[in-house]
């Protein structure tokens, strides 16, 4: 199996969506890549043109995907962290008052510039007026005032981005929508799109993929789970998902194969995974607590799914009362403060998870080294460490499982950022060196 | 999970849980107050809930709860009437039976475990390009 990617020795540069080697499928590629390759095989290239317009000598242009030029593209990127770092602070605090930057972010991407309605908005932009009345039942959490507060925000931020010389994914994302309005895609037909961790692509990224794939009746497969969408910039359901595919895919006829479409209004179907292997039955009771309190609050914000059940009991969780208004962790550590070396502490298997670093500072001092302590960000990355494994595998068995079943065929699949997601655990490499 | 509740930028606002449990009929209507919700915590709650999901979830097998506040007080009795947990004293003798201690021996392969899965890292990269360890050597730097 082959690989294309951003340092592709056979290619060079990320090659357009064109005349790819058949030794390349089943092909296997991160968003980003996928991006690129789009926006090659159109005409007038958005990366192209920003380059264009940054200051750059006249050589590097000629090959506007090598490596150092992407490398120097996503430094202009403005995600989720920049987007809070940079942009945020300077933001008049009156608009910003009593709102925080990660719901704003989501805001902008996922339903001003990334969102059902923006697709429908010439320049892939919900109008202020549209914004602010989208109806309640659009999963928005704000009311009207702050709609245009939110707004403001938008503004004042896209006319700093364009300042400063930047881009977000929205920006790139609308450009390759525009253009494919008015040209029609000449790349490689494929026949089956792939597509995991959905829940962390916007509405118009997805719609893109219509583009490359028009096999609508079983081409798409999507993936992800719309609970762990935490502070990433994107407020995803699967539903939304189905509304777009059957509003979006399934009615619009295909632009290349002439073909009648007949069934109208057709319901994409939806599996939960509701076998649980992963938790014990009194884990999994207390996570279904935990999401009938968000569906309670929150009904339009995720996904409404079957209980799941797990295969195995296990213990049920314990609270903790202290004894005469003594520190749980005083308790549990003081014995053998004295007794040191073969000290009893918490165990490899054992970790105590606080909310964040000044947190676990304080309980450091107390205990020193008698167990690990994580917070909750680095127990997100632990819990990756677990999924990336096991997602890497069930990519891979089911490439190997139906590549000799339909050699003939196209295949891409996108894994969506399952080397971001690899990728972070590194961050918490402190956590390996206390391991060690 | 210690002082979660506690530490929560929710604060008070956790008592809507209350709001629930009284149109679930898991309380008294009349022996809880709770306070209106505030609409600015709104997405608050949510990420909350969210955290709170993601720190249950990250369990293999024992999950010990500990707040050091009253912040923790509703979700507690949320969970406590619906019987998904049990509350228990900490005295020494918990405190021993918890501490579920490892041999240098565990310690070692805990962190194999880790190592194996940096090579995992490691090899697929190289399986994918063997150039990519490049890349992921410029990564490691970046973080």
């Amino acid at each position: 199996m082959d690989y294309i990617d951003a340092e592709d020795t056979v290619f060079k540069n990320v090659p357009d969506l064109h005349a790819i080697p058949p030794n390349y499928y089943p092909l296997v590629i991160t968003f980003r890549n996928f991006l690129m390759m789009l926006d090659g095989t159109l005409s007038k290239s958005y990366l192209k043109r920003f380059i264009g317009t940054a200051e750059l000598s006249q050589s590097q242009m000629c090959s506007s995907r090598s490596h150092a030029l992407q490398s120097f593209l996503w430094t202009k990127e403005v995600d989720y962290k920049r987007f809070c770092s940079q942009y945020w602070p300077h933001f008049n605090s009156h608009l910003t008052k009593k709102l925080d930057p990660s719901s704003v972010f989501i805001e902008i991407t996922s339903r001003i510039k990334g969102g059902l309605q923006s697709m429908e908005a010439s320049d892939g932009k919900v109008a202020r007026e549209d914004y602010v009345l989208l109806s309640e039942g659009c999963a928005s959490s704000f009311g009207r005032k702050k709609r245009e507060r939110i707004y403001d925000i938008f503004q004042i931020y896209e006319n700093t981005k364009m300042q400063n010389g930047e881009f977000d994914l929205a920006d790139f994302v609308n450009d390759l929508h525009c253009r494919l309005k008015h040209e029609t895609y000449q790349g490689d037909e494929m026949d089956f799109v792939y597509v995991d961790q959905v829940q962390d692509l916007t509405m118009s990224q997805v719609a893109l993929f219509r583009h490359v794939c028009s096999n609508v009746e079983k081409g798409f497969v999507f993936s992800g789970d719309s609970i762990r969408t935490i502070a990433k910039g994107v407020d995803f359901r699967i539903q939304d998902i189905r509304s777009l595919f059957d509003k979006k895919f399934a009615l619009e006829p295909s632009k290349r194969k002439h073909t009648q479409r007949k069934e109208e209004g057709r319901i994409t179907d939806i599996f939960h995974l509701t076998q649980n292997f992963r938790f014990h039955a009194g884990i999994l009771k207390l996570l279904q607590s935990i999401i009938e309190l968000l569906y309670h609050f929150f009904p339009l914000s995720i996904d409404i799914m079957e209980p799941g059940t797990a295969t195995v009991n296990g213990e049920t969780p314990l609270l903790l009362q202290s004894q005469n208004n003594e520190n749980a962790m005083f308790t549990l550590f003081r014995k053998s403060e004295n007794i040191r070396r073969n000290a009893v502490g918490f165990g490899a298997q054992q970790v105590i998870l606080v909310r964040d670093e000044s947190a676990r500072k304080k309980i450091k001092d107390w205990i020193g080294k008698q167990a690990l302590i994580l917070t909750v960000m680095e127990c997100k990355d632990m819990e990756f460490q677990v999924k990336s494994q096991a997602n890497l595998q069930t990519v891979f068995t089911f490439i190997l499982y139906i590549s000799p079943i339909c050699a003939d065929h196209n295949y891409v699949f996108f894994v969506g950022r399952i080397v971001v997601q690899l990728f972070w655990i590194i961050p918490s490499r402190k956590t390996v060196e206390r391991c060690i | 999970m210690y002082n979660f509740f506690g530490s929560s930028p929710l604060g008070k606002q956790w008592s809507v849980v209350y709001k629930y449990m009284k149109e679930q009929d898991l309380i008294d209507a009349t022996s809880c107050r709770f306070p209106l919700f505030d609409e600015s915590k709104h997405s608050v709650l949510l990420s909350e809930l969210k955290q709170l999901y993601v720190v249950v979830a990250s369990t293999k097998r024992r999950l010990w709860i500990y707040d050091e506040t009253e912040l923790s007080e509703p979700m507690f009795d949320y969970w406590k009437k619906k019987s998904l947990v049990q509350v228990r004293l900490l005295d020494d003798s918990l405190a021993k039976a918890m501490q579920v201690a490892s041999s240098s021996e565990e310690w070692r392969s805990r962190g194999i475990e880790v190592c194996f899965f940096l090579f995992h890292l490691l090899f697929y990269f190289l399986s994918v390009e063997k150039k990519k360890i490049n890349l992921a050597l410029r990564l490691w730097g970046c973080f």
